[in-house]
């Protein structure tokens, strides 16, 4: 069955800079980071999913939403060398990502304007400022079917089959299209590089970004402040443990059983 | 926590979704809503909604000093329902209190993947604000600010809204709050039982399939052994499970060892996995970045294994090791074994764990 795929991505600041420069505006509306944009593990994890229904389906249409700050188009590319169908590149700043309930009609919106979409795929939290309620919001406010942590999907006879494992225990189950899965990092769902040419072929491209209609004015919810996380440090320093292997292989020992001892 | 008296006193509901295998700390909203509800001299509700609240469950509310105890439960749903199931008796019971009338009400319901799914359905539905997964929450009047992380656990937002209702995932209760609310209003509660027998919503069937470990859940777990981006491949994770095995251990790792297919993703512990309180944690190959250090309690004792003295995991360990861990983990497991600690009932559960 071939189906109409849309993935949702964000990217997120790569973690690998320090998180020096975060702005936010006066209105309280819109977050500054001015880093370099990645994929997420989970953004990744859709969009493999995506292109392995499309693997199983030619016939399968994958298109690509993607929400960025920034001002290169670099992230764009990385996307556009997997050769979805159709990518667009989202001036997130027109959505308040923390705001999941409010920024929901915005993504209501989007999505109704193509009727014929089977399968939106997001990853489990979306972007940098979003903790994973964002999916769900969006599902219930288009009223579709919503499938949380989601780790495979296969298109059969007109219904979806998912996957996703909970605890003990793997669960399967169908569904029939339009649905929203949100989606979580797994093995098999590792994006695949990208070919040389498809690569070459992207760099000469350009994505540039559409400024649509801004939420704010649905806005519920104003940042007030966004400052580093408090640093988790003990008032001690660690006690490092010195000499050869077995020596700390014995001091370790030791610590752990009577750690293991004391209730 | 913040707590913030104000001239209106908003309406304080914690609600605890009974029938998900994602039980989560049912303690820490209700605690918050009594702090909440005891600094602005108020009371505040407990609704138990899903299969029947136990006893344990009344008393927790009642030891809170909840003023009025709801149980929503409906026959058909079973213990592990369908979140679509769940969700609908919990819009049920937001119903029954008169949540359309309400606009300054706060919802705190336990952190967990799928209560914060309902949360942020129920957020949607009723027309609210969703909060997500809070770190700190206070009212002030008709407005509720409210901390919680962002970009990974590197830094926290603090947001606020002025317009309800208001639904927030409360991970774990502070220190402060895990009090029988002693001050403000002491009210007589009243345990309302409501049985449902409307239809549950269709669900698609769901296939169980049990995997093959029968590991220790980390959820429950006094010790947890972990592994990182630094075990190199799925064999370290063999020796990490034989390390647990010796100390009563559940083993889970980090976001990238579940990227790279070492350890299921039911056991990533981090920002965006699981949340763990054992009373220690092995750390092996772990560098200790924030979004790690975000799933582990803070009252929890860790033990450091990393060949790069520099990492960040020894700012936040009580004991370390600089070394490789090819070399120490057989040589700790030997002498684990030779000194008799593999011992099945030495397998501890919250039961005997201090509880963050």
């Amino acid at each position: 069955m071939p189906l109409n795929v849309l993935v949702l991505a964000a990217g997120i600041a790569d973690p690998k800079w320090p998180l020096s420069k975060l702005e936010i505006a006066n209105d309280g509306a819109t977050v500054r980071d001015a880093l370099p944009r990645i994929l997420s593990p989970f953004d990744e994890a859709a969009l493999e999913i995506a292109l392995k229904l499309r693997d199983a389906d030619p016939a399968t249409r994958v298109a690509v939403a993607l929400f960025d700050v920034s001002d290169s188009d670099a992230l764009a590319r990385s996307v556009g060398a997997l050769r979805p169908d159709a990518l667009r590149r989202i001036d997130a700043r027109a959505v308040a990502l923390w705001d999941a309930a409010g920024s929901a009609s915005f993504f209501r919106d989007l999505l109704s304007a193509d009727p014929t979409l089977d399968l939106v795929l997001i990853g489990r939290e979306f972007g940098d400022l979003d903790d994973g309620v964002l999916p769900p919001c969006i599902a219930e406010k288009l009223g579709w079917r919503f499938a949380a942590l989601i780790q495979q999907v296969s298109a059969m006879e007109g219904r979806l089959e998912l996957m996703r494992e909970r605890g003990r225990v793997r669960e399967s189950f169908e569904i029939v299209p339009p649905m929203i899965a949100s989606v979580t990092n797994d093995r098999k769902n590792r994006l695949r590089h990208p070919l040389l040419k498809n690569l070459m072929l992207a760099k000469r491209s350009t994505f540039p970004l559409e400024k649509l209609q801004t939420t704010h004015n649905d806005l519920q919810l104003t940042l007030r402040a966004a400052i580093p996380a408090p640093t988790k440090m003990r008032a001690t320093a660690c006690r490092l443990l010195d000499g050869p292997v077995e020596g700390q292989a014995a001091q370790l020992s030791d610590y752990l059983r009577a750690a293991r001892a004391a209730k | 926590m913040t707590l913030v008296g104000g001239e209106r006193s908003p309406r304080f509901v914690a609600m605890i979704p009974l029938g998900s295998a994602d039980a989560g700390d049912p303690v820490a909203p209700v605690a918050i809503a009594a702090a909440l509800a005891s600094a602005q001299g108020t009371t505040f509700e407990v609704v138990f909604a899903g299969i029947d609240a136990t006893t344990s469950h009344v008393a927790l509310a009642l030891d809170h000093g909840a003023g009025r105890v709801i149980n929503v439960s409906h026959p058909d749903l079973e213990a592990d329902a369908h979140t679509d199931q769940l969700l609908h008796v919990c819009a049920r019971a937001l119903t029954h209190i008169g949540l359309e009338r309400l606009a300054h009400v706060l919802i705190l319901l336990p952190a967990g993947a799928v209560h914060e799914e309902i949360a942020a359905r129920l957020a949607a539905r009723f027309d609210g604000v969703v909060l997500g997964r809070c770190i700190d929450i206070a009212s002030t009047g008709e407005s509720v600010t409210a901390q919680r992380a962002a970009y990974g656990g590197r830094v926290h937002l603090t947001m606020r809204a002025d317009r309800g209702p208001f639904f927030a995932a409360i991970r774990r209760a502070p220190r402060t709050a895990v009090v029988r609310a002693t001050t403000g209003i002491q009210a007589r509660a009243s345990v309302d039982r409501i049985d449902l027998d409307e239809p549950l919503p269709a669900v698609p069937g769901v296939g169980h399939v049990e995997i093959s470990e029968q590991r220790l859940p980390l959820e429950d777990a006094s010790f947890v052994v972990a592994g990182g981006r630094g075990m190199h491949s799925e064999e370290g994770f063999v020796l990490l499970q034989q390390l647990a095995d010796c100390i009563g251990a559940a083993v889970g790792g980090s976001l990238p060892a579940v990227d790279a297919g070492w350890v299921p993703v039911s056991r990533q512990i981090g920002q965006s996995g699981k949340y763990v309180t054992p009373r220690m944690y092995v750390a092996v190959g772990i560098s200790g970045t924030p979004q790690h250090l975000a799933g582990i309690g803070p009252d929890t004792r860790i033990v450091a294994i990393n060949n790069d003295a520099q990492a960040d995991i020894f700012r936040v360990a009580e004991i370390g090791a600089v070394t490789d861990w090819k070399a120490l983990l057989p040589a700790l497991i030997q002498r684990l074994r030779a000194s008799g600690t593999q011992d099945a009932a030495g397998v501890a559960t919250k039961g005997d764990a201090d509880v963050a």
